[in-house]
């Protein structure tokens, strides 16, 4: 019989409805084909656990070396390499203004490239609506299956 | 005690016993497939997913920190690999005929369920959780039939603690009313 406890039901306290807590006692998990595990094993013997690699394992050493070599680039007095001479902070600066150099470099040419299309330009603003339609219509698409789900 | 197994089990594929694997896989398998089944509707699509998902989890085993149980952690990625094998299929699920839903109180459909027997009535129940969208119809296996928490439902299906009280709330009122539905269709009332 379904004697229950429904009426007391509170969905704050959230205990299963007794009713059909009852009706679905009998209904046992579903089970997968006989062979299953011995499947998984197969497939998970011929792979063990992948180990992680020494650097994972130790991550200090890293930190350590790095902070190392970034002592000695800004506290070494002078320092040489292949004939270039360094003051601190000096080899810093160069990259940064070296790799920004480039940056913009890149930026330019491909701004001028976009100018150089001529009549093709319209492409682009057409190319990013198309893009951004694709990107509204799986946004949708996922929130209306949410909703149905 | 079975998740300090579990625990254990996971230590020892961990020092390199990968056998212990087969505990995990026995021991987890069959609400495992439920949760796939629940949601993808179709065994040969569940079994794939639920393999899939027991070795993806072998492979991730060391980002396992026992933070939460092992079945937690384990049903999240069947879950998650479940809902996104949905979202590529697209199914359509049936809504529920509302005209075929009279104003029959709770306290009666359980009376006029009483009037069948248990095989009948497991199979009313069954059939309306199969007619419940496929995350709910997986909520239901977990909260009912697993008597997960709702926290860990919380961390297994990614829904926040009270968006999932919210939701059992509304998956007890939909249940009842696809069953009186079916009592109606039946003619049992």
């Amino acid at each position: 019989m379904l004697t229950d406890n429904r009426k007391e039901y509170d969905p704050k306290e959230m205990q299963p409805d007794e009713a059909i807590k009852r009706l679905l006692m009998y209904s046992k998990p579903e089970s997968p084909s006989a062979d299953f595990t011995a499947r998984i094993m197969e497939q998970v013997l011929a792979e063990p656990v992948p180990e992680k690699s020494w650097l994972a394992r130790n991550p200090w050493v890293l930190f350590i070396v790095t902070s190392a070599v970034f002592l000695l680039l800004f506290y070494f007095p002078i320092w040489s390499l292949f004939g270039y001479e360094f003051t601190p902070g000096q080899f810093l600066m160069y990259y940064a203004g070296k790799y920004v150099t480039t940056a913009a470099l890149w930026l330019g040419e491909a701004l001028s490239k976009f100018a150089g299309m001529g009549k093709m330009w319209y492409l682009i603003p057409v190319s990013v609506a198309i893009l951004l339609l694709a990107v509204f219509d799986q946004a949708f698409s996922k929130r209306a299956h949410l909703k149905t789900a | 005690m079975k998740d300090q197994d579990d625990i254990y089990h996971v230590q020892q594929i961990l020092a390199g016993k990968t056998a212990s694997f087969a505990y995990l896989v026995d021991r987890h398998k069959d609400m495992a497939f439920t949760i796939a089944l629940k949601i993808v509707r179709n065994r040969e699509d569940a079994e794939e997913i639920t393999q899939d998902s027991f070795v993806k989890a072998y492979q991730s085993l060391r980002s396992f920190k026992g933070e939460s149980k092992f079945s937690t952690w384990l049903y999240r990625i069947v879950y998650n690999a479940a809902i996104s094998h949905t979202r590529r299929q697209k199914h359509e699920f049936t809504a529920i005929d509302e005209s075929l839903i009279g104003n029959m109180t709770e306290d009666e459909i359980v009376e006029n369920l009483d009037q069948l027997d248990r095989e009948e009535q497991s199979k009313l129940v069954a059939s309306a959780v199969d007619h419940l969208p496929p995350d709910e119809s997986a909520l239901v296996s977990l909260f009912y039939m697993q008597e997960t928490s709702v926290e860990d439902i919380s961390r297994i299906t990614g829904l926040s603690v009270s968006n999932v009280k919210v939701k059992l709330h509304r998956i007890r009122k939909k249940l009842y009313d696809v069953m009186q539905q079916k009592m109606v269709r039946t003619q049992l009332v």
